[in-house]
């Protein structure tokens, strides 16, 4: 997505990194996702896509976009019709899938898509999710990883999403804000480790082309 | 988020709304546009909020749910609009179509909540129930609407200066049926997705939406059993207030922020704790 590769420094998201999108539910986070997957596959990348809904849901909301993964789809991790079942009761599950996966894949550039964080959180202490993570981030950098994962607004409490976003290496807010009678949606990177981000807020609009990003001057 | 300004402004539209519709059902000469002037506008407000939150979502379901609110909304004021109109069928109309956009809003929203579900449940089988139940809500408002063309006397009329019971059985049963769809299978589905969604925003937003069909529903039962339209008055102010906070809390709305400088992060360093392993790099 070039718009926002320009704000994240011209380079992209940094290789081996885990990145944190954060928004309210239907900002366009799951979007992020799809361009990530859909930019990678074209590139001949491997591509994991971990969801807490449906392959069929999911494929739906990118068709909405305009992408289109039918012919070169990324291997699917999910709740429903996915090739590897994705339970969310199962943490050391997952966590082992995901090495098995990145293991069996070694020597190729990986991206991986993960929305699960948000039930994660949920229904784990910070402690168990935060040991999970470190795991997750030490197999992403020997294996040349890059993870995007999104998680819900107004879901969890702020401590715990702070605390959250001080393991990533980068974390990308995409939030409503108002102002008298008018609505934005603004992009901000908050941080993205070894990178010179564009610093500031940036408006934001999404179409069958991709993500439309300009600078936000008040 | 709302700020005191806004909320002054809603409050006092509110106040004024309240007065007029009270007096437009105590004095028959009150001009009926300018009794409802200010719920009208409060009303409009909300829809503008709903679209407005549609517009600047991209997932279809939360689009959905929010095109809901403004549908309801847009109904609401036509159903009190239509009230005021001496050709019953068009009022009983307005009433049907409010009820099925009511219905459209249940579904999105039972939808919607289920994302939000840790475990991603389908809410007493929503999914398939949906199927049948769509069918069916449309097929009984047409039905309604047939049986009004055909014989408008036998069914309730509700106007603003008075009501008249419906006598016969089958309009009646059409017209009970398509409450209970709404009203009785909505709340249960409903009430079981917000207890289970874990999104903050989403109950709230199911919160005000069952205040405001509760005090519609509430008020319209004290008007039918007291035979006192005035009622209908009440249901108009408290439901629009509602309606309103519905509308606004379809997504959290953070306050503007100050322009600030991004913060650029040194590159990764190897932990010099022991305990911490290192990073394969």
């Amino acid at each position: 997505m070039p718009a926002l590769d320009k704000v994240l420094g011209g380079g992209g998201y940094p290789d081996k990194s885990a990145v944190l999108v954060v928004g309210p539910p239907g900002v366009a986070k799951e979007a992020l996702g799809y361009w990530f997957t859909s930019a990678g596959l074209s590139q001949g990348d491997f591509c994991l896509y971990v969801t807490r809904v449906s392959v069929s849901d999911v494929l739906r909301d990118e068709k909405a976009f305009g992408i289109d993964t039918q012919q070169k789809a990324p291997l699917w991790m999910a709740s429903e019709g996915g090739q590897i079942p994705y339970n969310v009761n199962d943490l050391a599950s997952l966590s082992f899938n995901i090495k098995d996966i990145l293991k069996k894949n070694s020597g190729r550039r990986m991206r991986i898509v993960a929305d699960v964080l948000s039930p994660l959180l949920i229904l784990n202490s910070p402690d168990t999710i935060y040991r999970f993570l470190s795991q997750l981030f030490i197999d992403l950098k020997q294996y040349d990883a890059v993870l995007l994962a999104t998680v819900e607004e107004g879901m969890h409490d702020p401590q715990a999403l702070t605390a959250m976003q001080q393991v990533f290496d980068g974390v990308i807010e995409l939030k409503l804000y108002q102002e008298g009678l008018r609505l934005h949606s603004l992009l901000q990177v908050v941080k993205m480790r070894g990178v010179a981000t564009e610093p500031g807020f940036y408006s934001f609009r999404l179409s069958h082309e991709g993500m439309e990003i300009n600078q936000y001057a008040r | 988020m709302r700020d005191r300004s806004e909320s002054a402004v809603v409050f006092t539209a509110l106040l004024v709304a309240g007065v007029s519709v009270v007096l437009l059902y105590f004095i028959p000469s009150y001009p009926y546009l300018i009794g409802n002037a200010s719920y009208i506008l409060l009303v409009a407000y909300s829809i503008y909020w709903a679209f407005s939150i549609r517009r600047k979502l991209s997932a279809h379901l939360y689009r959905n749910q929010a095109l809901g609110v403004g549908l309801v909304g847009i109904g609401w004021v036509t159903v009190n609009y239509s009230f005021a109109q001496p050709n019953l069928t068009i009022s009983q109309a307005a009433l049907l179509l409010a009820i099925l956009v009511t219905f459209y809003w249940i579904d999105a929203a039972v939808l919607a909540g289920r994302k939000s579900d840790p475990f991603y449940r389908d809410t007493l089988r929503w999914k398939e129930l949906r199927l049948a139940l769509w069918p069916l809500a449309i097929a009984l408002v047409v039905a309604n609407l047939a049986g009004l063309l055909v014989d408008p006397s036998g069914f309730t009329i509700v106007t603003g200066t008075g009501i008249s019971q419906n006598s016969e059985p089958l309009p009646s049963a059409l017209l009970s049926a398509s409450f209970l769809l709404t009203f009785g299978v909505g709340p249960l589905y409903l009430l079981l997705t917000a207890y289970r969604s874990r999104d903050r925003t989403l109950r709230s937003q199911l919160q005000w939406f069952g205040w405001f069909v509760t005090s519609f529903f509430v008020f319209s039962l004290a008007a039918l059993l007291t035979r006192l339209p005035v009622f209908f008055g009440f249901a108009y102010v408290v439901g629009t207030y509602c309606l309103y906070r519905s509308a606004k809390s379809l997504a959290p709305l953070n306050p503007m922020p100050f322009l600030q400088p991004a913060v650029i992060s040194p590159a990764p360093q190897p932990s010099s704790n022991p305990n911490i392993p290192k990073l394969a790099d």
